[in-house]
């Protein structure tokens, strides 16, 4: 999709599936071509601690819109710096929470397909808002502390499409 | 075991009239204007004059009144079954508008649908009574990609779009928030109609339930392995009514990804689609008026409408009137159906990104803390629900003030009215950062209220159009 100075944006077609372009790097495809592809991208991650819970507001290229209409198979997926224990959040069913120690040195999508057979269900994880360039959910309070990471990564064709991967950062 | 029959029967007559009559049986045939720039039917929203971009693009567009669109393509929500023929009245005139809920990730009450290619017949001309809406045509929308989308009337004058017909001139900024999709997505015709169901992402509480249109386009065509791969047809694009004209250069809309050709058995694929304006229209503009603005009322023929109820409570959030000189037409949807405080109708601004007006930094600025769904939308409270507020760095609570606390507040919020409350600048702190929060908790839910320094630009709009600059250097999609 070109954009120009003009007032227009377009009828645009999102349509999934070739559309997603390769980036090199280390063999990862990263979901960040066009608006022809599935584009995930993380500006910020920001934590809010409640007294019964944590809010985690991902802000970004999160689908959007697309999310209204389908139940996506698109993750978030926190975790602790020192440790790698997570929290990974399937938008579809909830949250699973383990230990990934694979995570600390960079997440690759190899690894992210992993982590979908482990870790165990956590109760108490929800989503509380969804919307174009935004994602809100929230988790219980004491499950990860200390300097947190967090990237997102949608499924396709058996593949895990990856966001950027930023740290969180932590609001009073 | 009716149905069927009648079908075979509709596709039969269908088949003997378009025999008898092919050039004029079609969504486009002989009968519809000829756009002299490319030779093939001028793509034109029905109703509504031919529309092109001017030398200039968009900025100067050109424009022939003395062409005015056909019914091409319709859409009718709330069918029992695809109509084997005659295509039937919208569904306010068959009392019988469907009711839907918002809520994201598909869980909502969908508005269901179908698009129909739409024929006047030499036999049947439209006008003729009994026929009005045209007779389902036989096969241009098979294995096309068709967009359906939703528009809110926001604002519930019973319009989309900038209107002067409801009297009120001074609710511009509204109405051309009207003009966002608020739900849209990507279909594949088969068997001469697309037909499925669409979440509404905008919704109401009790005595604020929006009505929505949906609307629909669609390149008709053959495929053609030299253009774009063979993904989509060569065109002309066809429309229902819109409250705009749209962008339709493929080159502009494809960008430079690859596409594959339609894959109905591929869901994921059917990823989304996102319709804008090309024209935006100005109803004060004498070439075409109000031809762009929809009717909620059942009198437009190609469109239908939906009602469409708030999801489930899920927390709260931070409603304002809307600044009748700001910008809405983003894709946040910052506005949302609302009833104020004597339980009347009204339009608030729901913003993720609540830059405060001056007045904050003095005798403190009025919002309300409503209940929302997962959508941001201002839901109904199953029960009246404590929540307590903290304000964080600069922002403070002034009213209202229990406890001396400027910090923190106890409420109890009776009903989607919400409560009011009046935000300040502590004029003794530091303006850095710029972005507080409000934080709102209630029965274990957080939510998180940004609040920007009065004149601090909204961060969403700014990044959307740092996006659209960097991809207008670069060239690229």
């Amino acid at each position: 999709m070109r954009f120009s100075n003009e007032s227009c944006a377009g009828w645009r077609w999102a349509l999934v599936a070739a559309a997603v372009v390769v980036f090199g790097g280390a063999g990862e495809r990263l979901a960040s071509a066009g608006i022809t592809a599935v584009e995930l991208s993380l500006d910020s991650v920001q934590s809010f601690a409640g007294s019964d819970g944590v809010l985690l507001r991902f802000e970004g290229t999160v689908l959007g819109a697309p999310l209204v209409q389908i139940d996506y198979p698109l993750h978030f997926l926190v975790f602790e710096q020192a440790t790698g224990r997570y929290v990974r959040f399937d938008m579809s069913s909830g949250g699973v929470s383990g230990v990934a120690p694979q995570l600390l040195d960079g997440a690759s999508a190899s690894e992210s397909l992993g982590l979908l057979y482990e870790g165990n269900a956590l109760v108490g994880c929800e989503v509380v808002f969804v919307g174009e360039g935004r994602v809100d959910v929230q988790i219980p309070k004491g499950v990860l502390s200390g300097p947190l990471e967090a990237y997102a990564f949608a499924l396709y064709e058996g593949d895990a499409l990856m966001s950027n991967q930023v740290a969180v950062e932590a609001t009073p | 075991m009716k149905r069927p029959r009648l079908h075979a029967l509709g596709l039969a007559v269908l088949g003997a009239l378009s025999v008898a009559a092919a050039s004029d049986y079609g969504v486009l045939t002989g009968r519809d204007p000829i756009d002299p720039a490319t030779g093939r039917a001028a793509e034109i929203v029905p109703g509504a004059p031919f529309v092109a971009k001017g030398p200039n693009g968009w900025k100067d567009p050109v424009i022939d009144p003395s062409l005015v669109g056909d019914l091409d393509l319709v859409v009718r929500t709330g069918l029992a079954a695809p109509p084997a023929f005659a295509i039937p009245k919208p569904s306010p005139l068959r009392h019988a508008v469907p009711h839907a809920v918002a809520e994201p990730l598909g869980a909502g009450t969908k508005v269901s649908f179908v698009v129909i290619g739409s024929s006047a017949h030499p036999f049947w001309p439209l006008g003729v009574f009994f026929l009005p809406y045209g007779v389902r045509t036989a096969d241009e929308l098979d294995g096309r990609h068709v967009a359906v989308m939703a528009f809110a009337d926001l604002d519930g004058d019973g319009y989309i779009g900038v209107t002067h017909l409801d009297g009120n001139l001074a609710d511009e900024a509204i109405e051309e928030a009207e003009r966002e999709p608020v739900g849209q997505h990507v279909f594949i015709g088969q068997t001469a109609i697309a037909e499925g169901a669409l979440a509404i992402a905008v919704g109401g509480p009790t005595g604020a339930r929006p009505r929505i249109a949906l609307a629909a386009a669609a390149y008709l065509g053959p495929f053609l392995p030299e253009f774009h791969g063979g993904a989509i047809p060569v065109g002309p694009a066809v429309f229902t009514h819109l409250p705009f004209h749209p962008e339709t250069d493929p080159d502009r809309i494809i960008g430079g990804g690859l596409v594959e050709p339609p894959d109905p058995t591929n869901p994921l694929m059917l990823l989304g689609v996102h319709v804008r304006e090309g024209l935006k229209p100005d109803p004060g503009d004498p070439r075409y008026g109000e031809a762009f603005t929809l009717r909620l009322d059942g009198s437009d023929p190609s469109i239908d409408v939906a009602d469409v109820s708030s999801g489930a409570f899920a927390g709260f959030g931070l409603a304002r009137t809307p600044d009748p000189s700001w910008r809405y037409d983003t894709e946040d949807l910052k506005l949302r159906p609302a009833v104020g405080p004597s339980g009347e109708r009204t339009v608030y601004e729901l913003a993720r990104h609540a830059a405060l007006h001056a007045e904050s930094l003095g005798s403190g600025e009025a919002a309300r803390i409503v209940p929302v769904d997962r959508l941001g939308n201002v839901a109904d409270l199953p029960a009246p629900t404590a929540a307590t507020l903290r304000a964080t760095g600069w922002l403070q609570i002034l009213a209202p003030d229990a406890d001396g606390d400027p910090s923190r507040e106890s409420i109890v919020v009776d009903d989607a009215r919400g409560v009011a409350i009046l935000l300040r600048v502590d004029p003794a702190a530091s303006a850095n950062p710029t972005r507080q929060h409000l934080l709102v908790e209630s029965a274990g839910r957080l939510n998180a209220i940004e609040i920007l320094y009065p004149g601090t630009p909204d961060p969403y709009r700014s990044n959307v159009v740092a996006r659209k600059r960097s991809e207008a250097r670069s060239g690229t999609p």
